[in-house]
């Protein structure tokens, strides 16, 4: 009982201080995210860990693609990882903004977007392994509304799949000098039986004269891959 | 660390060169252009480039699957070529330059469709 009501104290005083935290603005006057962050999680190996009650809620038809689905995680082939993985790749990525514009740059495999905050419609009949983000200011967050993601890219290595029917809306909301809150909502009719939700803390690397460095992955002559992250000797 | 050596296990058994990014002159003959026509089997809309599979009906009576690697799909997008551009069962005929190993692969270049629309598919490097 005492557990339950320390917990319950430490939740509202973390709302009381989001709340209280204004983040600073751009000159613009939108809230500045700018800087170096990284996801602290091993969401990357297994999302369910950074999922709301930690469940995905598949469809019965989806687990069944998913057993028969590719046994190789796509990022052992080099692609891209696809959104909203990216976001938790154990790889620091930056967030840089000018009026009209954000830039998300990550060191993980040299992936980027670049986005004009405005409003218009979605790409239609494309996929793309980051799909077609359209970004907007809510407040104090950040939204990006991505789709076209096809069904290529795994949400971890656990092989948690989607469609191309999967829709991600991301938010990000700065709730400290050296946290944003982020939390994503992910609608996939083909998979999941309702939308569902990852949330997680980004932390930003304070670290004097931090720079994002090349990251690469490059695949064998034989065709296959190579990756720099599951090479744990070289040949001699 | 039982995942990273399934994954990595899984990555020394596994070949999926499809992937690969290889340059034209490394998999194609510019010298051994081809036309053909058959019946859609699939779109793969990938980057880097995506892949048209055709069944095509030879002359011995045999029908072979052919694949064209084309263009990145932003490439093909801006060119008016959707998802939904081509379907299985659709007859069309691809213009394009043999693989080099021998293969039923070729890189396409122009794309014509049923009603008579022509779409380069060749990438901004070799357009055909």
């Amino acid at each position: 009982m005492t557990m339950k009501f320390v917990i319950c104290f430490l939740t509202m005083s973390a709302v009381a201080f989001a709340q209280t935290y204004k983040a600073p603005r751009t000159s613009d006057g939108k809230p500045d995210l700018q800087g170096i962050w990284i996801a602290r999680n091993a969401a990357s190996f297994d999302v369910s860990e950074i999922a709301e009650d930690r469940t995905i809620p598949y469809l019965p038809e989806a687990l069944e693609r998913e057993a028969k689905a590719d046994r190789v995680d796509p990022i052992i082939h080099c692609a891209m990882p696809g959104v909203p993985r990216i976001t938790y790749m154990p790889y620091p990525f930056e967030i840089m903004q000018r009026p009209g514009y954000v830039v998300f740059l990550y060191e993980y495999l040299h992936n980027h977007r670049t986005l004009q905050v405005k409003q218009r419609e979605h790409l239609d009949g494309i996929d793309l392994f980051l799909g077609d983000s359209i970004a907007r200011y809510e407040g104090d967050t950040l939204v990006l509304d991505v789709t076209s993601l096809g069904s290529r890219t795994w949400l971890d290595s656990a092989r948690h799949t989607h469609s191309d029917q999967l829709h991600v809306v991301e938010r990000y909301t700065r709730i400290a000098a050296d946290k944003i809150d982020y939390e994503a909502t992910l609608e996939d009719p083909l998979t999941y039986s309702r939308p569902w939700k990852i949330r997680m803390t980004l932390h930003r690397i304070t670290e004097p004269g931090f720079e994002l460095k090349e990251q690469e992955c490059i695949e064998g002559d034989d065709g296959r891959a190579i990756h720099p992250m599951y090479r744990p000797w070289s040949k001699s | 660390m039982r995942l990273i050596s399934v994954a990595l296990i899984a990555s020394l058994l596994g070949s999926i060169p499809l992937w690969a990014h290889h340059s034209f002159a490394a998999e194609y003959d510019g010298t051994k252009p081809i036309k053909l026509s058959g019946t859609v089997t699939k779109f793969d809309m990938v980057n880097p480039h995506s892949w048209i599979y055709l069944d095509v009906n030879g002359q011995d009576g045999k029908t072979v699957n052919w694949k064209f690697e084309t263009a990145s799909p932003s490439n093909l997008y801006r060119r008016g070529f959707k998802k939904d551009t081509i379907k299985s069962g659709m007859q069309v005929t691809i213009e394009g330059y043999l693989a080099k190993d021998g293969s039923p692969t070729a890189n396409g270049q122009r794309l014509h469709l049923p009603d008579g629309t022509v779409i380069i598919l060749g990438t901004e490097v070799n357009p055909g």
